[in-house]
Formats: C-alpha cells, structure tokens, sequence
C-alpha cells in the first residue's frame, strides 16, 4: 500500500495554553512493499505521523491518501459513509506496533492476549485459533509451552514477542514499528529485527520503522524518511541517502559502516565515490570482501 | 483522545494572583466559602459577584479557558437549579403543565443556590489555575503544620505530592494505551455500552501494573536519596507573606467579619 501525505499538519490540543504543534505541512510519498526506516530526534514528529497513517489521529489539515493495489485513493479529510468505512476498512490492516509493546498485555493467557486483536476484527473463532498458532510459530513461542501460560510471567523479551505476535495475528497488509527493538540486549535485538524483516519479505509487507540505531536496520532498509523539527528533511532510497551524505547534505549520523566508509574515501584507501558502494555498504560482510581486493 | 482533558490545569503566566502567596490563597478562599454561604442580602450577592469579576481580571486567564476548566462541573450548576425550579412548591404559582410547575420561590431558591455553587466552583477554578501544584501541597501543609502531632502532615502532603505528580504521567500513559488497543481494534470510543465496558479491561490492567511498578522504582529512588521522613527536614522553597498577601487576606477577614455582623445583628 502507498500511502501519500499532503500537505499534513498536526497540532495537538488545539485552542487551549498547551496547544503545540507536532507536524507542519509535510508532503512525501511512502512507496508500497519497502522496508521503510524512520530516523529523526525526539519530538520530530515521526511518532505523530505514524499514529496519523494508522487513523489514531486526524490530520488538522491536508490529506493522507492510501493506494492499494486493486483500490483507488482513499482521502482522509472529509469523506462519505462508504468511504468512512473503506477507510476504517484501511486502518485496521495497519498493524501498529508501540514502543515497549509489552506494556500493553493485559489478559490471563498468552493466547488469550494474542487473540484480542483478530477477535476484535471480528474474525471466526477457528480462524483465530490458526492466526494465533502462526503468529507464535512466527516470533518463535512454542504454542504447547507458552499458550496457557500468564504473559506476566515471562521475561521482558519473551513478553515483546507475545505482544508482537499480537499484532501479527490480526493479519496486517501494512506494518508500522515503533521502535520494537528498545530496550532489548544486542542479541535480542539482532533476532528480533531479522524476525521482523522475515515478516516483511513473507508477507509482502509496506513496512515503516521508527529506530534511532541506524547501525540495526541498515541492512534491511530500502527507504528512508528523515524528520526535523516537525517537517521531513529527507525521503530517498539507500543510493540516494548514500550520496546526502557524501556530500555531508544531511544531519543524521550514518552508520558505522559508512562512516568507516566516508573515512576510508577521504584517506585515499577507497579511490570510489560512496554512492557506488551502494552494493558493498549493504552488509559488513560485502564490505569486508570488497575491501580485501582493495 | 484525553486532548480535553485538563487536571492539574495550572496555567504558567505572571499575575497578581500568581504571585500571591499559596497560604493566602487558601486562606482566601476558605474565607469566600464561609461568606458565600451567609450571605443573605441582595447587595452582599452584588458584592460577592463584583469579587467574582475583580479576581477573574486579576488573574489574567483567558475566559475560553476559564470556561474549558469549569465546564465539566458546571452541569451541577445547572441540574441544581432545574431541580430547586421544579422541586420548590413556595410563592406564587408561575407556570403549570401536567404535574410539572413552576414557582416564584423555586426560582429565586435556584438563582441562590446555583449562584453559591458557581462562585465555589469558579474559585476553585481560578486557584488550580493560578497556582501550581507543587506550590499548593506546599501551602496546604504549612497551614497544617500546627496539627503536626496529631496527623502526619508532611506524609500527607508528600503523598499529594506525588499523586498529582504523577497525574499527567498517567494521563500520557493511558493515552498510549488507549491508542495501542485501539490499534488491536478494541477501540473505547465505539459501540455499546457494555462493548465500552469490555475494552475498559485492556486499558486497567497495564495502568495498574505500570503504576506499581513506578511506586516501587520511586520509592527506591527515594531511598536511594537518603529520604527519611520528615524529621529534621528543610525546605528549599520558603513560603514568604509580602505586603499584597497582607492587603488581601486583610481585606477578606474584614469582608467576613462585616458578613457575620450583618449575620447576626
């Protein structure tokens, strides 16, 4: 799903001393079946913009426009009944993951607290059932071991993946991450992105991910969306991104990779341009191998 | 979806009642209560109500604002006075329909009462709204302090302290959660009544569980910092009465004691 915004603004508690706002007049296209990564400070916005594509919030202004592939556009501004629903229709094939997704299980049951979202969709009771079964299998929870057992009594990271296979049992088309790796140990993290990407590829996911380790998600981006200060700063492919930074357009620190890169170019040792190192700078590996025939 | 919501609504700009002393405030409008409630003629009401006004524009705060703070309770107003109209069966017959009727003495005992409730409402409105929380568990327990052998009023204050501390940390809490399980599709804002109840579940229990876990983080941090109670304890904020809280609070004793001479003459 391509989802467009135009020329969305956000302002929260509009009208009273608190007002403040949160996104201003920001227009990008995210294209459909990338692995998107979201980089920007605290208080940039992304957080809105997510919760915004995901219909949590409205926009003040503008329009966010979704494009599936057998749909037309939908527009979320002022809409008709039919298209309210189409819309409602969109929003609930967003799967949402929040920060700290484990903050939010509440039933006596793992299984139970998967099934919370399907069954509120409104799936059949046996179509729940192999939902939740492929969710577990998916972010590697046993059904026999964990099914009956109380979320409350598993570790931090086992309880994540519980809340995670939450969000996959409600069969999402489009995924948003908020920062799903915090928090976890290195090891955790590492499993869990590549879980996650493995989501991606299988399912034909438009995936967008919010992280502040761009050393993490590297390997797996296509696209980038950069926020600053409420607006976007920047939205492009890795090649594109690559090149921002060559020509030091951008703030956002690059990962080590690339900055081991950058150097490497200004010494001497590598004669090319980073921008034709897309290949090489996907993963250490291929960029240890390229640099043993230098 | 909790955007409407104002609790600790404490607005930061400099007026003269933002200045004023927290002591004096509280004081004040203990005062304001006990008049509000003895007042019986007509120029007293006209008195009270110019205070009304004469506050409202010392304290610089934006009516639409005012208004968003008090609205919640403002229904009470209303329904008392709908209900002293429809209930007060004294004077003189206004308006009849069915077993509905209206009296001249219902409405003049609604006017009054709901009028009473109103100035109660609007200033304790305007005390939240010019004093910070911090500052008026400050005040609160200086006024107490002389029944510190009795209660233990510095606990008491700690304890309202931290609770409204914590009220917009809960607050932004309960938001996420409602956007988390409104992500799972159990959204509170739709559907019948007891669907609504159904998703209150989903949001009560991580609020609880969150929340313990906080009280036991905060209470090691605090012991952590060598907290012990409040013996020996100084205050690193001193509460100072200047010449203004003086020339209020002498105002309202005079206020009061002409109300009680009225009162009882």
């Amino acid at each position: 799903m391509q989802i467009q915004f135009e020329n969305v603004s956000y302002t929260y508690m509009p009208g009273t001393p608190f007002e403040e706002v949160a996104l201003e007049n920001v227009s990008c296209t995210i294209p459909s079946g990338m692995f998107v990564t979201v980089l920007g400070k605290t208080g940039s916005g992304k957080t809105t913009a997510l919760q915004l594509i995901k219909g949590l919030l409205k926009p003040s202004r503008g329009r966010i426009i979704y494009t599936t592939s057998t749909e037309h556009a939908y527009k979320c501004d002022k809409q008709s009944k039919q298209e309210k629903q189409q819309l409602n229709a969109i929003w609930s094939s967003i799967g949402y993951l929040f920060q700290y997704p484990e903050h939010q299980l509440f039933e006596e049951t793992v299984e139970r607290d998967i099934s919370y979202g399907p069954r509120n969709l409104g799936v059949t009771e046996g179509a729940i059932k192999s939902n939740v079964l492929e969710a577990m299998e998916a972010v590697g929870l046993s059904y026999e071991q964990f099914a009956e057992r109380s979320p409350f009594a598993l570790s931090g990271g086992q309880m994540r993946r519980v809340a995670i296979a939450g969000v996959l049992a409600s069969k999402p088309q489009t995924m948003i991450l908020d920062e799903p790796m915090a928090g976890l140990d290195p090891i955790s993290k590492t499993k869990l992105i590549d879980m996650l990407y493995q989501q991606h590829l299988a399912n034909n996911w438009t995936t967008i991910c919010v992280s502040h380790h761009i050393d993490e998600i590297w390997q797996h981006t296509d696209h980038f969306l950069i926020f600053n200060n409420k607006r976007i700063e920047f939205i492009g492919s890795k090649q594109q991104i690559l090149q921002a930074w060559q020509q030091r357009q951008i703030d956002i620190e690059p990962p080590s990779i690339v900055k081991l890169a950058l150097l490497l170019i200004d010494k001497g040792i590598i004669k090319r341009p980073l921008t034709e190192l897309s290949n090489e700078l996907q993963s250490s590996e291929a960029f240890a191998r390229y640099l043993g025939g230098v | 979806m909790l955007d409407q919501i104002l609790i600790g609504q404490y607005v930061a700009i400099d007026s003269f009642l933002h200045r004023l002393d927290p002591r004096t405030k509280l004081i004040a409008m203990f005062l304001i209560v006990v008049n509000i409630f003895i007042v019986a003629e007509t120029y007293q009401y006209l008195i009270i109500m110019s205070l009304v006004v004469l506050v409202f524009l010392l304290s610089k705060i934006g009516f639409k604002h005012l208004y968003r703070g008090m609205r919640p309770i403002l229904w009470f107003v209303y329904f008392t006075f709908f209900l002293h109209v429809l209930i007060n069966k004294d004077g003189e017959l206004l308006w009849q329909y069915g077993f509905l009727s209206v009296y001249s003495e219902g409405i003049i005992q609604g006017f009054i009462i709901s009028f009473r409730l109103f100035v109660l409402i609007f200033f304790s409105t305007i005390l939240t709204l010019t004093t910070a929380p911090m500052t008026l568990t400050q005040g609160i327990e200086e006024l107490l302090k002389p029944l510190r052998r009795l209660i233990p009023v510095h606990e008491i204050a700690l304890m309202l302290t931290i609770s409204i501390r914590f009220i917009p940390t809960i607050l932004r809490e309960t938001d996420k959660l409602i956007k988390a399980q409104t992500a799972r599709g159990g959204s509170i804002g739709q559907g019948s009544i007891l669907k609504r109840v159904k998703h209150v579940i989903p949001l009560v229990v991580p609020l609880l569980i969150i929340s313990f876990k906080r009280a036991e983080e905060l209470a090691i941090a605090m012991e952590a910092r060598g907290y012990r109670g409040s013996i020996g304890r100084t205050k690193y904020r001193q509460l100072t009465f200047n010449a203004f809280d003086q020339l209020v609070l002498l105002i309202m004793i005079l206020m009061t004691s002409l109300t009680m001479f009225v009162l009882f003459s």
